[in-house]
């Protein structure tokens, strides 16, 4: 196997190319679409979670049981923790959907932080401005003002990228700065309340979006069904339409894509622009359904979260909810984790961490569970397969 | 006399391919032996064993009369022995002295001393005659200033034995005479060269002697002044070409080959006029390039391995703009177009690596027939992708062009080599194109899937489609096209009627001999 790789990269001429592409078969893993296809990804990467919930409650001395259970009660524990569950899924399920729409096209978009940022901010000065529209026009117009500033931020990366080849991880990476302090300097100067408080005033009702299930004291509003209807719209259109389809052909092998005649440059950049635009809608919605104004660093960074729930299920945006869902238990479970057992909350940081990197190390995780769990994930798999045809 | 580098029955198998089959080579001091052979005939295999890169199977090896066996590079140039390989392995960020000196720094009190190695490169460079400049960026060298670093990596590591692979292939004339020279002087020096080429002309300028490989099996060994090119050319060709001219015609008449029934028209559909092409990485461009393909016929461009054929289909692909010339289909200039117009005009490629340049590797066999299709009318409305329709075409090519599949789902990595090839030609010829581009089309396929995709090239073609083949296979352009041109050097050495083909003739235009 070694020699073969070696006189490959040599370019050896007498390795026959059938060698060649059984090693690439080896290696490569089926990452077809299928119905179970994304659970795959996160089934073992939640079993490395509880092995860690595990391990670190042996270590504090705690039962495990309880460790566990105070994650269950922090996050559904009652109407008041429901609610805010739901409330912190529909930005991760949007920044969730922001990073999966980039990688689809073999882009990793890790500035969904500044374009949610920015997209807030722009949501909460559109909604002072349009106070005298009504509410049918200042709603949609509110949360599309927000998609465009992010999509706007998300435009010199791809620029960058594809005229002077700057890798677009760090050119997102680094705006995010330049969006979290630009906007807190312009919410403590010109677009501030006048309070010495880093905030804007309270956007008029018109723009609020309303309760539509009074579960607990807060309530939930329609912001988690508008994300849940936008990752529907979003799965379709990349599994049921030509765009999207030429989209993960840019993605899965650019050199193909584009002998085959599609504008790879171009599909690209459209693809990371709606990135951009869907972080932004997720900041826009946190301000128009849940903080009702922007504050400065409101958010506890939902847009590298994003990264996190688009990987546990493959990015397939279809089941984000899941992932996103799974994310925001955890992370509205963690003042209860204090409470009641006494751990630090940063302890759930920690725990998104390891899945995320389980998840990433899936390939290397692939020899180890080949005895058990994994071996079964995989016949499922080829089974789901041969029902499809 | 005493022999400096022996070896004994070496082999070699990948596989079930023996890439050396009981090769004996010997080597004496200060001489430089000429290694000539076919593409695959065992050459660089039997070198990098010599070096170490590759373990031997078996046989034995000795140096200065004593017997060794190097299981790593650096044992083999302990022993004295160099290799430049085909490709340069350079680092382009790096000058040319820290990359002359990577691995084996001096070093004083932990640092670099590099005053020294200057010195010292200097000093080697003056000896020899390079004419390196040692404080540039290696990355913005020409080849031969990239050779030379090559070079002097071995030279300075102390080797008096050095293996050069194919170290002409990238080089322009001029710089290959200054090579050869320099070649002269090392021996003059006293050191032996190992000399790999494909080009006799410079063989048979500097070789003392001349072993001759074919299908991983040392043919023999002569003495430079002893034989012509055209001997060696026919030792080189011979016995791997057994189909003579009338054997060719035999099948012809069998109805395995079929003329074109479509009279051939006299007016070329694609013209290239001038065509000049930069050379990339370990392969050569087109110089000069002036070539027509006629409608409606096969017409089938080889030559050795790096000699711009590359080039060549990546320009017509649209994958690469050309520096200078003209390229025209059916009297229209379509120099610089894009890819997606070169498509609407008909034109389809079959990359010669259809894995890694046609497919999608993480995607299903229906979603890898799609691409290119998928603004159809046929397989989507509105955008909206027609999946049944899809499946049910896709089902029908894959059957037609017998692609062996479980399932529509499964993605085409998990296919073999062969299969995926079927995949990307049945899709590149499935939708009556006007000129298909094939890069060694028969690359990975076993022998009944190359008639049969021999046989629908042919009846495309006679429904009018015209196809240019690039192969480095000879007998492949035989067999499938009606006129045969050979690429040396980025340039069309000649061109005649696969009829009238003579394999001799064509042997010589590849190894760069005209007439």
């Amino acid at each position: 196997m070694k020699r073969i790789a070696d006189c490959s990269v040599n370019g050896c001429s007498v390795c026959p190319d059938e060698r060649f592409s059984k090693t690439i078969m080896a290696q490569s893993q089926c990452n077809i679409e299928n119905r179970l296809g994304p659970l795959l990804a996160m089934i073992p990467a939640l079993a490395v979670g509880i092995c860690f919930c595990l391990i670190l409650a042996f270590l504090l001395n705690i039962e495990p049981g309880d460790m566990l259970a105070a994650i269950w009660i922090g996050a559904w524990g009652g109407a008041n923790e429901a609610a805010a569950t739901l409330n912190k899924m529909t930005p991760l399920l949007l920044t969730g959907l922001a990073v999966s729409v980039a990688y689809q096209a073999g882009l990793l978009n890790i500035g969904c932080e500044g374009q949610l940022t920015l997209g807030a901010l722009t949501a909460a000065v559109f909604a002072l401005g349009a106070a005298p529209l009504p509410w049918p026009l200042a709603m949609p117009l509110t949360v599309l003002a927000g998609a465009l500033v992010g999509a706007l931020w998300a435009f010199p990366a791809i620029w960058l990228r594809n005229s002077r080849g700057i890798h677009e991880v760090i050119s997102t990476l680094l705006l995010n700065y330049v969006a979290i302090y630009l906007a807190d300097f312009l919410v403590r100067g010109p677009l501030g309340d006048g309070t010495s408080m880093a905030r804007t005033a309270e956007i008029p009702s018109a723009g609020i979006w309303p309760n539509w299930w009074n579960l607990g004291t807060f309530g939930v509003t329609a912001a988690p069904l508008a994300a849940l209807l936008l990752s529907c719209i979003l799965h379709l259109w990349r599994y049921q339409t030509y765009w999207g389809y030429e989209a993960t052909a840019c993605g899965n092998n650019p050199v193909a894509a584009k002998a085959a005649g599609i504008a790879v440059g171009r599909r690209q950049a459209w693809n990371f622009l709606l990135s951009g635009a869907l972080a932004g809608v997720a900041g826009a919605l946190e301000v128009v359904a849940t903080h009702h104004r922007f504050y400065a660093a409101f958010s506890p960074g939902y847009g590298f979260d994003g990264i996190t729930v688009a990987f546990l299920v493959n990015n397939v945006p279809g089941w984000t909810w899941l992932s996103s869902l799974l994310l925001a238990s955890l992370r509205s479970a963690d003042k209860w984790l204090q409470i009641s057992l006494g751990i630090s909350p940063n302890t759930i940081i920690v725990l998104q961490a390891v899945l995320l990197i389980s998840v990433a190390c899936q390939a290397g995780f692939r020899l180890p569970l080949s005895f058990g769990l994994g071996r079964l994930l995989e016949r499922l798999q080829r089974h789901s397969n041969h029902r499809e045809l | 006399m005493r022999l400096l580098v022996d070896m004994q029955n070496i082999c070699k198998r990948f596989g079930s391919l023996w890439a050396n089959r009981d090769i004996s080579l010997q080597v004496m001091p200060a001489e430089v032996h000429a290694l000539v052979g076919e593409n695959g005939a065992g050459k660089s295999t039997l070198m990098k064993i010599l070096f170490g890169l590759i373990q031997p199977d078996g046989g034995s090896l000795y140096v200065n009369g004593k017997p060794v066996s190097f299981r790593h590079p650096r044992e083999a140039l302990q022993a004295g022995i160099g290799m430049v390989q085909q490709q340069m392995l350079i680092f382009p960020q790096l000058t040319s002295v820290e990359n002359v000196v990577l691995g084996c720094e001096p070093r004083g009190w932990g640092l670099f001393r590099e005053k020294e190695v200057e010195r010292r490169l200097l000093e080697l460079s003056r000896l020899f005659g390079f004419d390196l400049q040692l404080e540039a960026m290696a990355g913005t060298l020409s080849f031969a200033q990239r050779q030379q670093i090559e070079l002097l990596r071995v030279l300075y590591r102390g080797a008096r034995i050095l293996i050069l692979d194919e170290p002409t292939s990238l080089l322009s004339l001029p710089e290959v005479e200054k090579l050869l020279s320099l070649i002269k002087t090392l021996r003059a020096q006293g050191h032996t060269i190992i000399f790999i080429s494909h080009r006799l002309q410079e063989v048979f300028s500097i070789a003392d002697r001349i072993t001759v490989l074919r299908k991983g099996k040392s043919i023999g060994t002569w003495k430079g002044d002893q034989i012509s090119s055209e001997e060696i050319a026919a030792l080189i060709m011979e016995e791997s070409h057994p189909v003579s001219a009338g054997d060719s015609d035999r099948i012809r008449k069998k109805g395995f080959i079929q003329a074109a029934a479509v009279p051939m028209r006299p007016e070329p559909v694609l013209s290239l006029q001038q065509v000049t092409m930069p050379s990339k990485g370990s392969e050569g461009g087109l110089d000069d390039l002036s070539l027509q393909v006629r409608e409606g016929e096969i017409l089938g461009i080889g030559g050795v391995v790096g000699n711009g054929q590359r080039a060549l289909a990546r320009a017509l692909a649209g994958l690469e703009k050309v520096d200078q010339g003209r390229i025209l289909f059916q009297s229209r200039e379509i120099t610089g177009f894009p890819i997606s117009r070169l498509v609407q005009l008909g034109f389809r490629w079959l990359p010669a690596n259809s894995l890694e340049e046609g497919a999608l590797p993480d995607s299903s066999l229906w979603e890898n027939m799609l691409l290119g299709f998928q603004r159809k009318s046929v397989f989507q409305s509105w955008g909206w992708l027609h999946k049944r329709k899809i499946k049910d075409w896709t089902r029908q090519e894959l059957n037609a062009g017998e692609v062996v599949h479980s399932s529509l789902q499964q993605s085409i990595s998990s296919l073999s080599g062969g299969n995926q090839q079927k995949l990307v030609l049945s899709r590149a010829l499935s939708d009556r194109p006007k000129l298909v581009i094939l890069e060694q089309p028969g690359r990975g396929l076993d022998i009944h899937a190359q008639r049969r995709m021999h046989l629908k090239v042919k009846s495309l073609n006679r429904e009018g489609v015209t196809f240019l083949v690039l192969s480095y296979d000879l007998e492949e352009l035989l067999a499938l096209s009606d006129s045969i041109g050979i690429l040396y050097r980025g340039r069309l050495m000649g061109l005649v009627s696969s009829h009238e083909a003579d394999r001799g003739l064509l042997g010589k235009w590849m190894l760069g001999l005209s007439g």
